[in-house]
């Protein structure tokens, strides 16, 4: 319910091309809303399912359905076809018969599910002139029908059995039944758009809001005795002597209907079906069904239950969910379909509608014109009544009124409160417009108009208003603004902000870039540090162990007072341990330092092991010794390890050779090769003595820890060198990158 | 006959000395001195051609000592148990040290240098006057002066003139800021390199060893090249390449 309210309320409050969202609105709605109304019953032809139902009347306790291919009932819950006839357009029911008019002003009575046409067809025929029908009426034994050209009347009299012609002035667009009388209406040729009313008592003018536009005409009168005239999105409800009120939807009316219950129903073209509570249409009572189909006939049947017909969607029924009181009492005319589909270009120069009683003279056949109309009118306001717009509200904020208005994007939500002062005390329309956003007038009785969202860009703000009377104020009230794009928006900006992008973009990109450079940086710095003090660290464990080695030498010549020997083994000690000590700062020292540095040691050993040994050192001639560079201390650890574990328990002499051999580009391979006992020996006696080999455990670490600093590069093999499947040394190959 | 003091503050140092310097006939000690001020009475006294200094003394160390005298009519061999710094600043001034223990093979040598040598004593004074310019200019080394000899004689270089070594076989090339000719020296590229070392200088290739503060340019490639501030344009050893960059960068 409160959707609904809200549709309407805000219909009235914007109108325009916010209809076409309402639409679609609805159309979502109205799935939601028929899901919610389990009591609509949908009926359907199996053979033609899109059939559009004219008519539907109540016939001996069946439903009847006209459509264009002829009668239906429903059967099995289908609709199923009993007579085949085109162009059938409504039933007549009479107390006793039930008649069917074709749009070609034959008149069929059906009995027995057959058309058995009127007697008088032929003669009708030829009283119509291939005119198209526009409506048939039947009241008191008598049909009166109406063609949609020309003034003529045709009366049939069933109990005289007489035909004849009424001449009609000026002639009639639909005749309806009213009030016990006949009545036609018309659209007279004037520049007044208005609802001209003429009974008996008085007659008055009713003002429409809405130009003439292609819709059909519709007059009803109301359990209340008051009457409903519609026309396009406009109902105008009056009594016998004056306007009431008056109303807009939001759809083409296609005809009104009131129920047993006293609801009115309006069928909207393609806007389903509203209903009030009553004749007072208001808002608060506003129901919507059957979303944005076009209903176009509807009846009551005795139960109370309603059924409408649309066009392609087959029949709805709504079950009556209260008892039945007076299936009897409602009075609906319509006109009929065709009505709105001939005379468009009549309709857009023609803008008067009058309301009056038909001259029906029964007795002669002479023309009847109709009456002059009166002037003595209630209440003539020929006076233009004057608009204002009293203030502007900007998103929901109060402004002062001004004619023009800059404004930047965000302030889109606009609100103008309108008024109109006539001489009239009631029955102030407007008509408004917004240049640049509605494309047509729109007709409201609101003062208050609201536009939400708009799009920058330049508007003009147009309200006129017209009084009961139909007068329109002669000026309108204006005020333009303009809604500044957004600064986002402009050209300049769009440009500067693609360009600003890719800059910023690459900026980010290079100082990421210069970050990740900066960290990894300080990261590999930080690695080397950690690492260099590391080595250090190993580095000086290394020569505590190394000078300890040799000063035990030194102390052996000593004791044994070999005194010469001893100051040479001292001053080459002394030499080894300065050199020892100046690569222990560096981490690389050229080869020839490594070569001179090892030949020192060599001598000292040979020298403490009593030339048990002998070595040579061989470069290919291709190195240049002073520029490679190695790491320091890499290699005498397995120089140190070929004597101590293999030579040194050799029997007889051994050899020690030390190759540099280029391997490739990058890489020096560096061979300590020994004659010795071989490793598997060694380690059996390694089982008997106490002698650490602490130095190799410290290489191993060391090499380790250089190829995590410079990557996996330094690598060592050792190969157990055999004679006559006997141990016959040991071959350790460095593979030093350079 | 040379006269030669040996100034050292251990006695074991100064005996050991004498010892291995009875070796050669030629060389007479005139006189032992333990520290500077014996030092000065005892040149004073005898007029030495030779002196035997130890640089590390209470007191006055040898470089005070040599500081003080404001006459020097003989050569210096300096003899030291370890001292980088020291050292350094000797072999920058191309004078002569011993390093203790004393290797009897080395004492050799150096008196065979000492003898060889004609006898200058301007070129002595400007050793050493480099020497102790070099020691008061602090640890920065490229304010330092270096001695390169040349065919023609000694020239005394500032470090931080140097460009660069070009290794030319067993000769070395030292070209040297506003020089048009550079000089050529029989020192081999790897001495200078030794000597060098920490001095932002770097061997950016198997001929070239150069100051890295007269590079102007790198550019990139195999291993790239440096353009110096002379203008040469030098190739970088592949290998090279990644520690050099990394030494640009710092």
């Amino acid at each position: 319910m409160i959707v609904k309210q809200k549709i309407t309320t805000f219909h009235q409050k914007f109108g325009g091309l916010l209809r076409l969202i309402i639409i679609i609105q609805l159309i979502i709605f109205s799935e939601i809303l028929f899901a919610q109304n389990p009591s609509f019953s949908n009926y359907k032809s199996s053979t033609s399912p899109y059939l559009q139902f004219n008519d539907i009347v109540e016939h001996k306790n069946k439903m009847l359905f006209i459509s264009s291919e002829g009668v239906f009932e429903i059967k099995n819950n289908n609709l199923s076809k009993i007579i085949t006839e085109e162009n059938l357009s409504k039933f007549i029911k009479t107390p006793n018969n039930l008649y069917v008019w074709s749009i070609y002003g034959e008149i069929f009575e059906i009995k027995n599910n057959q058309l058995v046409p009127f007697p008088f067809n032929k003669l009708v025929q030829k009283r119509v002139e291939n005119k198209i029908i526009n409506s048939v009426i039947f009241a008191d034994s008598t049909f009166y029908i109406s063609t949609i050209v020309g003034s003529t009347l045709i009366q049939i009299d069933l109990k005289t059995e007489t035909i004849s012609n009424l001449k009609l002035n000026p002639y009639p667009y639909f005749v309806v039944k009213f009030n016990g009388k006949l009545i036609s209406g018309n659209n007279q040729n004037t520049s007044k758009n208005e609802l001209f009313v003429n009974t008996n008592s008085n007659s008055f003018t009713i003002p429409l809001a809405e130009a003439a536009g292609n819709s059909r005409t519709n007059v009803v009168q109301l359990q209340d005795k008051t009457y409903l005239f519609s026309k396009q999105h406009e109902v105008i409800r009056f009594n016998n002597t004056t306007f009431l009120n008056r109303i807009f939807v939001e759809k083409n009316v296609e005809f009104i209907f009131q129920d047993s219950q006293g609801k009115i129903w309006f069928a909207l073209n393609s806007g389903g079906i509203i209903s009030y509570a009553d004749g007072s249409l208001k808002e608060a009572n506003i129901t919507r069904y059957l979303g944005n189909q076009t209903v176009i006939s509807v009846a009551e049947d005795a139960k109370g239950n309603l059924w409408f017909g649309t066009s392609g969607n087959g029949v709805f029924k709504l079950e009556n969910e209260f008892e039945h009181i007076d299936a009897n009492s409602t009075i609906t005319y319509s006109s009929p379909a065709i009505f709105s589909s001939t005379e468009i270009e009549n309709e857009k120069v023609q803008s008067k509608f009058i309301l009056k009683n038909l001259p029906v003279d029964q007795q002669t056949e002479k023309p009847i014109n109709s009456k002059t109309i009166r002037t003595d009118r209630v209440r003539q306001d020929s006076l233009p009544p004057s608009v204002f717009i009293n203030s502007v509200k900007i998103n929901g904020k109060d402004t002062t009124t001004l004619s023009h208005y800059e404004l930047s994007h965000e302030n889109n939500a606009i609100e103008f409160n309108i008024s109109g002062i006539s001489n009239s005390p009631s029955g102030i329309q407007y008509k408004y417009m917004l240049e640049g956003f509605d494309k047509e007038w729109i007709y409201t009785v609101n003062t208050s108009i609201y536009y939400t969202s708009l799009a920058p860009g330049s508007y003009t703000f147009k309200v006129f208003a017209m009084n009961d009377s139909g007068i329109w104020s002669t000026v309108p009230s204006v005020i333009s603004f303009t809604i500044q794009p957004p600064f986002y928006m402009s050209a300049w900006f769009l440009l500067t902000l693609v360009f600003g992008v890719i800059i910023i973009g690459f900026l980010i990109y290079f100082l990421i870039q210069k970050q990740n450079q900066l960290k990894n940086k300080q990261i590999e710095e930080q690695k080397q540090r950690a690492l260099a003090s590391e080595l250090q660290a190993l580095r000086s464990q290394m020569n505590p162990h190394f000078i300890f080695n040799t000063l035990n030498s030194i102390q052996n010549f000593i004791s044994k007072n070999e005194s010469k020997d001893a100051s040479i083994y001292l001053s080459k000690f002394a030499k080894l341990m300065r050199a020892t000590l100046a690569n222990t700062k560096r981490q690389r020292i050229s080869l020839k330092d490594e070569i001179e540095t090892l030949t020192l040691y060599l001598e000292l050993e040979q020298l403490r092991l009593n030339n048990k040994f002998s070595y040579e050192i061989l470069v290919d001639e291709t190195i240049d010794t002073q520029y490679e560079q190695i790491p320091s201390m890499l290699i005498q650890p397995y120089v140190e390890n070929a004597i101590w574990h293999g030579i040194s328990h050799k029997e007889g002499n051994g050899i020690i050779r030390i190759q540099f051999l280029p391997e490739s580009e990058h890489l020096l391979k560096c061979v300590v090769e020994d004659n010795g006992i071989g490793r598997e020996n060694a380690i059996k006696l390694k089982q008997n003595t106490t002698s650490p080999s602490f130095g190799m455990n410290i290489t191993k670490e060391r090499v380790e820890l250089l190829n995590s600093l410079n990557g996996n590069q330094l690598s060592v093999k050792i190969n157990d060198l055999k004679i006559n499947n006997q141990p016959a040394g040991t071959r350790v190959e460095l593979y030093v990158p350079i | 006959m040379y006269r030669a003091i040996i100034v050292d503050d251990e006695k074991g140092g100064r005996e050991h000395l004498a010892t291995i310097l009875k070796e050669f006939f030629d060389i007479e000690i005139k006189a032992h001195a333990a520290n500077a001020k014996e030092a000065i009475t005892a040149i004073e006294e005898h007029q030495p051609d030779l002196l035997f200094l130890d640089i590390e003394m209470p007191g006055e160390n040898g470089f005070d000592l040599l500081e003080k005298l404001e006459n020097i009519n003989f050569d210096v061999i300096f003899t030291t148990a370890y001292d980088h710094y020291a050292i350094k600043a000797i072999k920058y001034s191309a004078l002569d040290y011993l390093l203790k223990p004393i290797d009897a093979d080395e004492l050799e040598a150096a008196i065979n240098r000492f003898k060889s040598k004609i006898r200058n004593q301007e070129l002595t004074n400007n050793k050493l006057k480099t020497l102790l310019n070099n020691l008061s200019s602090g640890s920065n080394g490229q304010e330092q002066k270096i001695v390169i000899h040349d065919g023609e004689g000694l020239n005394f270089i500032k470090i931080k003139d140097i460009i660069r070594f070009h290794s030319e076989g067993s000769y070395t090339d030292v070209h040297v800021v506003g020089q048009d000719k550079h000089f050529v020296t029989s020192k081999q590229i790897g001495e200078y390199e030794e000597m060098l070392l920490n001095e932002q200088f770097y061997r950016i290739h198997r001929s070239y060893y150069i100051n890295l503060r007269h590079v102007k340019k790198y550019v990139r490639g195999d291993g790239g090249y440096v353009i110096m501030s002379d203008g040469s344009k030098l190739e970088v050893s592949r290998r090279k390449k990644a520690e050099f960059i990394q030494l640009l960068s710092q």
